[in-house]
């Protein structure tokens, strides 16, 4: 038995763009042991969400994450929605799918591109974030905002989009079809990254399930875990949704998980954006919160929480925010037992950590 | 020497799958060498902003009445508003580009820019200046509405009906209303003065600057309907005691009373016939008898029919009356077709406008949407 | 329009001395842990709400104690609860007894020591 040391990782580290601090416990090259901890962030928006009315809090849930910005101010306010009792226009449901599918292409693409910097491809860093650029601008064109879209708000949208930029779309996204498949057929045939990712960090289905893992981290290690499959998020039933599944639950499976889900995220944009019914967006909702109301939605990082108390005013009394990050940490670091200490940039980033998101 | 041999080849074929693997990416590296780079040479050559871009706040200063409603919304309470001292500042750095402000402008005098603010090492505070004392409830009727500018919020309790309508249109949910209690209570530190409660009072009863100059406005009010339906002011003071009544010989019950109730006190059911008031909740603010397109509604029952009878009596009664089109007119918007209580109108398809006769009550509600003034009503037999 | 599909909110009160059972035998049940979550009722109730799922069903403890109460840690069946666990401890001040990962008050980096305790 070798001599044991501890080398601290982060927070400040080339392969984390957010700061998370792991104590690893090391016997030779080998982790023993990694004590997670985070806090570095916590910028208490939770308690924010309490000072001002519930409409303007939409906006400020949304600075919970720069990446899956849309997701979490749709969770907001579906679990508004939800303790009203309203339900909204059906034109609205289907734009949230759509710019929240959207969202998730962005996501991945960028994390991806965090990927391939993690082992040090940087032309192939360069190509994800170049593909992920287009995505950027059809936010831009359709919502008014690169990363925060403020678009969405309680009983609707406040815009809506016109058919013929959902067709327009429709188009690019099916033309980015072929240049996506370009980039990531190399994460998945070339042999540089196969060496660094495959059977490296694997989870089984049952660690999995025993350490709650969620959304593209348990998917891999096939456990079919998936919000978009209830009928209670969007307008997924109607689209025919079908959760990616992997069986193997290492770092490649991770990879292949999200490389999957973008082209079916712009299969179900193609689906939704010729199913989208006319109508208004929006509607008047009640301007005070009774009661309460837990929902869930699948971010691109996994399944996310959002419990909302009203006071019986117009403020909340609570709003919660369960992010993926927080359930995947646990799942990360017993993976990381075991794990080579070269491997550790690789495992830490294949959970597709969002620190601020974890603290909020 | 075998051994070497044997040894490098071993090592060529496991190099073999490594190399193949490599070139994966060849292709793409190739083909970017000889493709135009996918940035662009900023700042020589500029971004192209979208239509929808939300960049910078900006204030047309002179609409600007300061009333506040944009601090207000503000989530981040970039902004601040003076009103004595007429200026409008916003902490440029602190804006979060949400457009909340924009958004509730009740004199949309905001407007979302597309250029961000340009970055600086300094905390960017723009102050902006506005009138000094706003003129509050616009036009024409200045030299009433000069005087009442400094005053607060009034309400004239004897004409007011208590429907609660001008509570619900408060920005800044400043007015309380208690129907059965008859209170009427406006938090003059809350008011912003924006005069959106007295836009849509039916009564006209409230005004800025107490007693005084609320009778500017009911004047004002009284002119203003006249025009239009002459009997509805003249049958208000005597049948005001009454309750809501309905002439059911003449009504077409198309509900368009039930959808303009502020208390949701009407309930009509075109196919069983039926009209029916709920007296309590009723607040007898005669917006159902504006809206009424049979003139079928009144105050005080049987006395007050008489009015709405005589005009029953102009269409005659074994004639139809129902809606038709210009077809040149029609622009095929649909509105129309939205705002028909019996949906008696189909969807206009290629500019084809059609309609149900016999679904038709001759409500003349599509008339009053109608933007082109395509639809008229004509009798049949 | 379709009719919204509401989420089904199961709401279960559970006394403080049968939380561990009952945690116990969401387990047993095959439930996931999927949040738990400290809200301020007044000045001196705490609501703790664990939530678990199965099968996309969710399934809400609901936890009512005193400001002061000492709480027993479910980190011993759901081991993941410990981020949950000293969350609360750090925002809200709730003691967790017999946690299996207790980070003693340093889990989240904050000038002030429980900033979410309602200030008497």
């Amino acid at each position: 038995m070798g001599k044991r040391t501890i080398i601290p990782f982060g927070p400040q580290h080339p392969v984390l763009p957010e700061p998370i601090h792991l104590d690893l416990v090391l016997e030779d090259e080998t982790v023993v042991e990694a004590i997670p901890s985070i806090g570095y962030i916590h910028r208490g928006l939770e308690k924010l969400c309490e000072t001002k009315d519930f409409n303007q809090m939409v906006y400020v849930i949304e600075r919970i994450c720069g990446i899956c910005s849309f997701g979490h101010g749709w969770g907001a306010v579906a679990s508004m929605e939800g303790a009203m009792g309203v339900q909204v226009p059906e034109r609205a449901e289907y734009l949230r799918t759509i710019l929240h599918e959207l969202g998730r292409i962005h996501s991945h693409l960028l994390w991806l591109g965090l990927l391939a910097d993690g082992f040090g491809f940087e032309s192939l860093f360069n190509h994800c974030w170049r593909i992920r650029e287009t995505v950027l601008d059809l936010f831009e064109k359709n919502t008014g905002g690169r990363v925060i879209f403020s678009i969405c708000k309680v009983g609707g949208m406040r815009k809506d989009i016109s058919n013929e930029n959902l067709k327009e779309m429709q188009e690019v996204l099916n033309g980015l079809k072929a240049e996506i498949k370009e980039i990531t057929d190399v994460f998945i045939n070339d042999a540089s990254v196969q060496n660094r990712m495959v059977g490296v960090g694997v989870l089984t289905k049952e660690e999995a399930e025993e350490l709650c893992a969620v959304g593209p981290m348990a998917r891999a290690s096939g456990v079919p875990q998936d919000i978009r499959m209830t009928d209670n998020h969007g307008v997924y039933g109607k689209l025919g949704f079908e959760p990616v599944l992997e069986e193997a639950g290492d770092c490649m499976a991770r990879t292949v998980v999200r490389i999957r889900e973008v082209f079916q995220s712009i299969d179900l944009i193609s689906k939704a954006v010729d199913q989208i019914p006319d109508g208004p967006v929006d509607m008047k909702v009640p301007n005070k919160i009774e009661g309460e109301y837990i929902t869930r939605m699948e971010q691109p990082r996994g399944e996310a929480y959002y419990y909302a108390k009203g006071a019986g005013t117009k403020f909340l009394k609570r709003m919660r925010v369960r992010t993926p990050t927080n359930m995947n940490i646990p799942a990360m670091v017993k993976t990381l037992a075991g794990a080579d200490l070269a491997d550790v940039p690789m495992l830490v980033l294949t959970i597709d950590p969002c620190i601020s998101c974890t603290e909020r | 020497m075998i051994i070497a041999v044997i040894i490098i080849a071993a090592l060529l074929c496991l190099a073999v799958p490594y190399l193949l693997g490599f070139f994966k990416f060849g292709k793409t590296i190739i083909g970017s060498t000889f493709k135009k780079p996918s940035t662009l040479m900023y700042p020589v050559k500029p971004r192209e902003w979208q239509e929808r871009t939300r960049g910078a706040v900006s204030i047309v200063g002179e609409d600007c009445i300061g009333c506040g409603i944009c601090a207000k919304a503000c989530p981040t309470n970039a902004i601040e508003v003076d009103k004595a001292g007429g200026s409008w500042t916003i902490q440029r750095m602190q804006c979060i580009q949400c457009s909340a402000c924009v958004d509730g402008c009740p004199k949309k005098c905001l407007t979302m820019e597309n250029l961000y603010t340009i970055p600086d090492v300094v905390k960017v505070v723009d102050t902006f200046e506005i009138p000094a004392k706003a003129p509050k409830k616009a036009a024409g009727e200045a030299a009433a509405a000069a005087p009442a500018d400094d005053g607060d919020l009034a309400c004239d309790k004897e004409v007011c009906v208590f429907c609660g309508l001008c509570a619900k249109a408060c920005p800044v949910d400043a007015i309380k209303v208690d129907r059965k209690e008859k209170v009427w209570e406006v938090d003059t530190d809350t008011c912003v003065k924006c005069g959106a409660c007295i836009d849509k009072c039916p009564k006209k009863c409230l005004a800025f600057g107490g007693a005084a100059a609320a009778a500017a406005p009911a004047e004002e009010a009284k002119a203003a309907p006249a025009e239009e339906a002459k009997e509805a002011p003249a049958e208000e003071p005597a049948a005001d005691d009454g309750d809501l009544a309905c002439d059911k010989e003449a009504c077409v019950f198309c509900g368009l009373c039930a959808k303009e109730c502020p208390v949701d006190a009407i309930t009509v059911d075109r196919k069983e016939k039926i009209w029916e008031v709920d007296t309590d909740t009723c607040v007898k603010c005669g917006a159902c008898i504006d809206k009424c397109p049979k003139k079928c509604l009144s105050f005080g029952g049987a006395a007050a029919e008489e009015a709405p009878a005589e005009e029953a009596k102009e269409e005659a009664p074994a004639k139809r009356t129902i809606a038709a089109v210009d077809e040149d007119k029609c622009i095929g918007c649909n509105a129309c077709v939205n705002e028909c209580p019996s949906e008696a109108i189909n969807d206009v398809v290629d500019n084809k406008w059609t309609l149900e006769e016999e679904k038709c009550v001759g409500c003349g509600a599509c008339v009053d949407v109608c933007p082109t003034d395509a639809i008229s009503m004509t009798e049949v037999e | 329009m379709s009719e919204r599909v509401f989420v089904e909110q199961n709401f279960e009160t559970v006394d403080l001395s049968q939380l561990i059972s009952k945690v116990g035998d969401m387990k047993a049940g095959g439930y996931r842990l999927g949040q738990m979550c400290g809200v301020v009722l007044d000045d001196d109730t705490y609501e703790i709400i664990y939530t678990f799922d199965k099968d996309h069903q969710l399934y809400n403890l609901r936890l009512d104690i005193k400001i002061g109460e000492e709480v027993e840690s479910i980190t011993g069946i759901y081991w993941p609860a410990f981020i949950y666990e000293n969350e609360i401890h750090d925002l809200f001040g709730v003691q967790f007894n017999h946690s299996e990962l207790d980070y003693q008050g340093k889990f989240f980096k904050i000038a002030e020591e429980t900033p979410w305790k309602p200030k008497k």
